[in-house]
Formats: structure tokens, sequence, C-alpha cells
């Protein structure tokens, strides 16, 4: 038996979800080329992985991708044109990480804005608006975007996508937009 | 017949630094065909005591890898026929693979994520189909409206690309 009649053959075992380890010229045919060994157990390894009922894929349009689902704590696996691939579910602390950083960065940006900057006029009653050019961003630059997981895996997705993303233009001012009370 | 010589002390040191050499190598490969890092370490800890009790057979010019694999290989055969005589019935029972006597390690998923993740969707999709939701040939042609053999020849590029090493994906 050479190569491609041994694969024939895995393959055809593999189809008929009978046990390659039950045919004993599979066997022999490895045990007689260790050069092979590394890539059986690699497939073999391969598809417990599959068979551990943790694999997700990410739900997507298209009639390829129908049998497309999410299961809850799984591991979502996102499809192979995006630019980096997934990382393992095994850390899921870095979503908590990263909420409780967007957390702060938002809480910072908060205070910022709403600082009493004491260059500003005191606010009398015939105030009722003033705005005050404080940044001019870079065109192109992302101004804000808000992300979700791509599934709902109990904070375990390995992807993100972001929605609701606000960039820049050439004309974009930054402004501290502040309205007083006329009472 | 001429007897072999009797290993040296210096034969031996060596011998065992090689052993501790490729042990992660060894047990890597173990863990692929044991599904489970503990069942993988007990075929890890009979594979160096078998080949140390053979380390006077061993070809100190030849490809050591190669002759530690095989016999790992040779001892999980071994282990697993053992264990199949010991549960009765399970010799009849169709199943493809022996089924891993504790959850997939993480590490292994991961790499098996990087993999469906580089894989073409439709490939994806089938072996998917095929391995973990356990759908026949039949059903996946019909869902996907192509070929039996058409389906058969994307599941075998997917296994295909589950066997390949990093470097050849």
């Amino acid at each position: 038996m050479n190569r491609n009649e041994f694969e024939v053959r895995l393959h055809a075992c593999l189809d008929a979800r009978t046990d390659p380890f039950d045919d004993a010229e599979l066997v022999a045919w490895l045990d007689a080329h260790p050069e092979q060994l590394e890539g059986f157990a690699r497939l073999t390894g391969g598809l417990h992985g599959l068979r551990a009922d943790e694999i997700a894929v990410a739900p997507s349009a298209g009639p390829t991708n129908a049998s497309a689902d999410a299961s809850a704590g799984g591991t979502t696996v996102a499809p192979a044109d995006v630019s980096q691939p997934p990382r393992g579910s095994s850390r899921p602390w870095r979503w908590l990480v990263l909420r409780a950083g967007l957390a702060g960065v938002a809480a910072a940006c908060l205070v910022v804005a709403c600082w009493p900057d004491s260059t500003d006029v005191p606010p009398s009653e015939r105030t009722i608006a003033r705005s005050r050019p404080v940044a001019a961003p870079a065109a192109g630059r992302i101004l804000s975007a808000t992300v979700e997981p791509l599934a709902p895996t109990l904070g375990l997705a390995t992807r993100v996508r972001a929605t609701e993303v606000l960039v820049a233009r050439p004309d974009t001012r930054i402004e501290v937009f502040t309205q007083w009370s006329v009472r | 017949m001429a007897l072999r010589p009797m290993p040296t002390e210096a034969f031996e040191t060596r011998f065992a630094a090689l052993l501790q050499q490729h042990r992660e190598r060894l047990l890597g490969f173990l863990r692929r065909l044991c599904g489970a890092k503990a069942d993988a370490e007990d075929v890890l800890q009979e594979t160096l005591a078998k080949v140390w009790r053979l380390r006077a057979s061993f070809d100190p010019d030849g490809n050591a890898e190669g002759w530690l694999l095989q016999a790992a290989f040779r001892t999980f055969c071994d282990q697993r026929a053992r264990r199949r005589r010991a549960v009765p019935g399970s010799a009849t029972e169709p199943d493809a693979l022996p089924a891993p006597s504790a959850p997939c390690p993480v590490e292994l998923r991961d790499e098996v994520v990087r993999t469906l993740a580089a894989l073409p969707a439709i490939e994806r999709e089938l072996v998917l189909g095929f391995h973990r939701d356990g759908l026949s040939l039949r059903e996946l042609a019909e869902r996907h409206a192509l070929p039996v053999n058409t389906v058969k020849s994307h599941l075998h590029r997917a296994r295909a690309r589950l066997a390949a090493g990093p470097e050849e994906r």
C-alpha cells in the first residue's frame, strides 16, 4: 500500500464512521511509516476536537453557512477571510479586562468633557449655550465605536464586531458644548 | 549469534538525555492520539519504560525521532487494545475514533479552531456537519445541494488540512 492508497482507505474508513485503528492494514502501514505518524495524530486530535461538541461557527449569511450556530460556552470560529486568527476561549478574563478598560476610557472622557474650565466666562442669565473647539482630529481617525460579541457565548467569544463607528472627516472638529440654565 | 554488548554508562547517559529531549514532542503526539492529557501521560510513561528496556537495540545513527514515535504509537495501540478487551462489547461498537475519557484539551481545541478558521466556508461547514453534528453524507449533500462525491472530496480536503502541520497549511 502506498501513501495515496493509505489516504483513500483512511478517508473511506472515516466516511463510513469506522475506527481506523480497527483496520489492521492501516495500523500496520502507519507502524511502518513513522514519518506519517504525526500527521495522522494531528488528524486524530483534530477529529477529537471537533467531536468535543465545543466548536461553534459564527453565524453568517449565505447557503454555505446553513448549519452555522453558536453554542453557549463554546468556541466561535470566524470565517476564513477575517484578518486575525481567532484566539482561544481559555482566557475569558481578557473580556473582563477589555470591558473594564472601555468603561474606564468612557468615564475619563466624560470627566474631561464635564470638567469646569476656569477660562470660561461665568454663566449669566443671557447665556444659554456656548461651544468651544478643543481639538481637530486627523481625518479618518475613529472617534468612537461600539463593539459587541459576534455570538452570545457568556464572555467566551473570541471575536467582536464594531457597530456605530464614528470616523472623523477632514472638516471634523471636536467641541465642548455647554448649555446653561436661564433660571 | 553475536551478543549485543551491554550499554555503557556513557551510552545510557546520552540515551536518557535523548528521551528527555523528545519527551514534550512525544507527549504532544500522544495527546492528539489519546485526546486526554492523563491518558497521554500514562502512555508516555509506558513508552519511556519500554524504550529504556530496549535501549540496547537503539541505533544512535538512525532516526531517533521516528523510532520513539513508532514506540509511542505501538504502546498506544497496545493500551487501546487492552482497554477494549476490558470493556466487553466495545470492540463491536461503530465509533470513528476512540472516545477520549476527558474533555478535549484547550490547546487542542484552539488548534482545531485555528485550522477551521482557515478552511474555505464550504469545507468548514461540511467537516463540522459530519464530524461534530453527526450528519450523514447524504444529509450534507441535500443540505448544500451538492453531489455526495463532492461532499466527500470537500471532507477529504478538510481532513488533509487537519492533518497538515502549521507550516503546510
